[in-house]
């Protein structure tokens, strides 16, 4: 959501260690906030996980500050996924190549996002895909046009501050783009 | 998740003294701080795993407040309800840091329920 003072909230959403959390630490510029704890999941090879959000906050150079939040990926935190969503101007879904089906995945995230793509836009960000090519790009794209949604789809390596300006970058784009400009 | 049988044998334990102490207590799940289910008494069980979890974002959230309003650690977090409240305490046993979450029904003294939970969180962190 826009404020009078040019803040946007964006929120960076997907699968436990899709690199949420590395994300927004790698373009912010305070410290930013995690509220990660010991993961018990044995069957996802991650020390900690992130339950409740992450936020960090970057200004681009028009001035404008993104005040960005990260959600936690499993879906049994989905009510922190709507109370997230609320304000939100765009998402970034971030998909992990290496993971079983990175298509179900997305799937899952444009279903439990559903309303604030509807209301706003969102880029996904597909990582790990130099040692995982399959499913190509094509294919996110191809499952992007069967729900319906018309966003980009990209490789991205979230360590890497400049691919994470990016997708912010894509985002904004798709956001000055729609019939009632949200920034 | 493997959690050691002792705890999970002492965090059954731990529920029922609860229970017994104070009436009007409507469940207590015992989880991992990532939302994990160790242990609990609920009468609706489809409950559980929503509630490990809520615990789970709300008291990391609470740790969080307490750190950036420099309050230091947070031990608890209380949810009042009009229909009661949801205590939710931190447990840091020795290898493993779980939540002892209580829902009380509205006739319940929060003071009262807060002391046994707090007895309950001593017992485990002293196993």
């Amino acid at each position: 959501m826009s404020t009078p003072t040019g803040e946007h909230k964006i929120l960076f959403t997907g699968t436990m260690g899709a690199g949420k959390t590395t994300a927004i630490s790698a373009v912010s510029e305070i410290v930013p906030i995690s509220t990660d704890v010991r993961n018990w999941d044995l069957t996802v090879r991650k020390a900690m996980t992130t339950v409740g959000l992450d936020y960090g906050e970057l200004t681009l150079e028009n001035g404008e500050k993104l005040r960005l939040y990260g959600t936690p990926g499993q879906s049994r935190f989905d009510f922190m996924w709507k109370i997230l969503s609320r304000g939100a101007l765009g998402l970034v879904i971030l998909i992990d190549n290496s993971r079983p089906d990175p298509l179900a995945d997305l799937d899952m995230y444009l279903d439990g996002f559903a309303d604030l793509i509807r209301r706003t836009s969102c880029v996904i960000g597909v990582g790990k895909m130099e040692g995982h090519p399959l499913p190509h790009i094509d294919a996110f794209a191809e499952r992007l046009e069967k729900k319906g949604v018309l966003c980009p789809v990209f490789p991205a390596d979230v360590r890497d501050p400049e691919q994470v300006l990016q997708l912010l970058d894509l985002l904004l784009i798709q956001l000055e783009s729609l019939p009632e400009n949200p920034i | 998740m493997t959690i050691d049988p002792a705890i999970k044998a002492l965090s059954e334990s731990t529920i029922a003294e609860l229970m017994a102490q104070v009436r009007g207590i409507r469940a207590v799940v015992i989880s991992t701080e990532d939302g994990f289910e160790v242990a609990a008494r609920v009468e609706n069980t489809a409950q559980v795993t929503r509630l490990a979890a809520i615990a789970s974002s709300l008291t990391a959230l609470g740790a969080v407040a307490g750190e950036e309003s420099q309050l230091g650690i947070c031990d608890n977090v209380i949810i009042g309800a009009e229909n009661g409240c949801l205590i939710m305490l931190q447990v840091r046993c020795p290898g493993i840091e779980l939540i002892l979450s209580v829902v009380t029904g509205k006739d319940v003294i929060v003071g009262q329920a807060l002391y046994f939970a707090k007895q309950g969180v001593k017992a485990l962190e002293q196993a």
